[in-house]
Order: structure tokens, then C-alpha cells, then sequence
């Protein structure tokens, strides 16, 4: 049985010269870029095209991959993330997008409070982990989103197990703190709303 | 939210939003068809670069030969044509 990791990088060295293993790279990874970009950037329209940014920029760039013990997947997400990063900064100066596309409720519900509730938790975590820093939101997206071990995110991010281990509980703990500042905020602000009514 | 929520709660609120989402397939497609044509236009290659090279080179000289030919030419005619006159007023002093 083949190596899928020796697979992948046999297809990394031809696809400088074989638009075929370009092609079965861009199919294997096409869609986890895209939500990686996708929950960096809030909006599917700025996903697609920082995403076919990545792919035309591995591509020109894949002849000189090689292979230094870190899988192919991880070039491609540190070619997102700086892209990403950039994209970032371009629009420092515009209003953030809220991600609230994937969160819409279309169906009707025989609830409608408790998944109003529920609906505006979601936003209102959301919105916090779009205020972490951007290796903290990266670390979330490969965990959840991707579903990869701390030892591959390890690879992706170029640091060791144990840094990711440690990255993590501290986004918790920040997710934590930030959840609790909005929670006082909000009663705070409540309770000057009800004295103005009362 | 609650805002004292265990490390498993918290982990399965972010489980919850943070899904996979999928791309459209018009998306897929056309980005690889851009991809192909991008693929088409991409730097060339070495030995393209070589068979560039020996294609101008062979023009260039090519092109010299056919110019020196012409320029032979054009001197063996004027030194005919000089050669005839000189001939021409040579006979005319003799008579």
C-alpha cells in the first residue's frame, strides 16, 4: 500500500512540470484552503479569490518545493496565511464583515426564542475568535475545521506539540476571559437600560 | 453566553460553529480551468530557453551570410562595371 505523505510529495516534486499532479494536488486541497481563507476572512467572495491567489502562486513557486520534512498541506496553508495576512492589513482601514453567512437559520422553527438565543451566542463567540490574534485563529480552524492532530497544526504553524498544546489552552482561556468582559458589559449596559425605563 | 464554561463545553460550542463549509463547484471548475490556462503561460522552461537561443543565433547568422552575399555582390558589379569603363577609355586613347 502506497504512503499517502510520500504520494503527496512525489506529486509536489512532478507538479512543477505535470499540470496532472498539479491537478490532483489542487483537488486534494482546494477545499481545505478554502475554509481555512473562509473563516479568516468572514465572506466566500474574498475566500474564492484569495484562494485561487494560493493555487497561482503554488503554482508558480511548486517547481522549487522541496521536500524538508514538512508536508505539502503546510506550504500551502503558510502561503494562505500569508496571503491572509496581508489581505488583513490591506483593509485595516475598512469596517470588519461579520461572519454570520454559515451561522443563518432558514428554516422555520418551532422555538424561534431558544434558537434566537442560541443564534446570537454563536455570533457573539464568533466575533471573539475573530478578535484573536491570527495564529490563535489559525490554531482553532486547523483544529476544528480540519480536524488535524496538534502534531500536524504543529507542522503548519512551525512549531513543536507541545507549543501548539499550550497555544491552545491559552485561546481557551483569552475565549474565556473575552466571553466574560462581553457578558459583563451587556448586564452592565441592561441594568442602565432598566433604570432609565423604571 | 455563559461566560464560566468548562474546557469541553467551550470545545463543543466551537465544534459547533466552527464547521467545514463547501465551495461552490462552479468555483472548483473555473479556478482549475484558470489554473490550466495560467499553467500554459507560465515561465518557460530551460530547454525552451535553449531552443529560443539556437533559433536566433541560426537567424543571425543566416541573416550575416545573406548579407555579406549581398554586399560581394554588389562590390563584384561596381568592379565590373568600373573594369568595362576603364576598358572602354583605354581603347578610345589607343584609336
Amino acid at each position: 500500500m502506497k504512503d499517502p505523505a510520500m504520494d503527496e510529495m512525489s506529486l509536489a516534486q512532478r507538479a512543477g512540470s505535470d499540470p496532472e499532479a498539479f491537478g490532483e494536488l489542487y483537488e486534494r486541497h482546494v477545499r481545505k484552503i478554502y475554509n481555512y481563507i473562509y473563516y479568516r476572512t468572514g465572506n466566500v467572495h474574498d475566500a474564492e479569490d484569495l484562494t485561487e491567489m494560493v493555487f497561482q502562486r503554488a503554482l508558480r513557486h511548486v517547481g522549487k518545493f522541496e521536500d524538508k520534512g514538512v508536508p505539502f498541506t503546510a506550504w500551502l496553508y503558510r502561503i494562505a496565511h500569508n496571503l491572509v495576512a496581508n489581505w488583513h492589513r490591506d483593509r485595516s482601514r475598512r469596517p470588519v464583515v461579520p461572519l454570520d453567512q454559515h451561522a443563518a437559520v432558514s428554516e422555520v422553527s418551532a422555538y424561534p426564542e431558544s434558537e434566537a438565543m442560541a443564534l446570537e451566542e454563536t455570533e457573539l463567540l464568533m466575533t471573539i475568535v475573530r478578535q484573536l490574534p491570527p495564529d490563535r485563529q489559525q490554531l482553532l480552524i486547523l483544529k476544528f475545521v480540519e480536524h488535524m492532530s496538534n502534531a500536524e497544526i504543529g507542522d503548519v504553524m512551525d512549531r513543536s506539540e507541545g507549543a501548539v498544546k499550550s497555544l491552545y489552552h491559552r485561546t481557551l482561556n483569552a475565549l474565556r476571559v473575552e466571553a466574560k468582559r462581553l457578558e459583563e458589559e451587556s448586564s452592565a449596559a441592561r441594568s442602565v437600560n432598566d433604570e432609565k425605563a423604571g | 453566553m455563559d461566560a464560566n464554561l468548562s474546557t469541553k463545553q467551550l470545545e463543543d460550542l466551537l465544534a459547533d460553529i466552527l464547521v467545514p463549509v463547501e465551495p461552490s463547484v462552479q468555483f472548483i471548475r473555473r479556478l482549475r480551468a484558470r489554473l490550466v490556462t495560467y499553467h500554459g503561460r507560465g515561465p518557460l522552461s530551460s530547454w525552451m530557453v535553449i531552443v529560443v537561443i539556437a533559433t536566433v543565433f541560426l537567424l543571425a547568422v543566416t541573416s550575416i551570410g545573406l548579407v555579406i552575399r549581398f554586399f560581394l555582390g554588389w562590390v563584384s558589379l561596381i568592379g565590373i562595371i568600373s573594369n568595362r569603363r576603364r576598358m572602354k577609355s583605354e581603347v578610345r586613347v589607343a584609336t
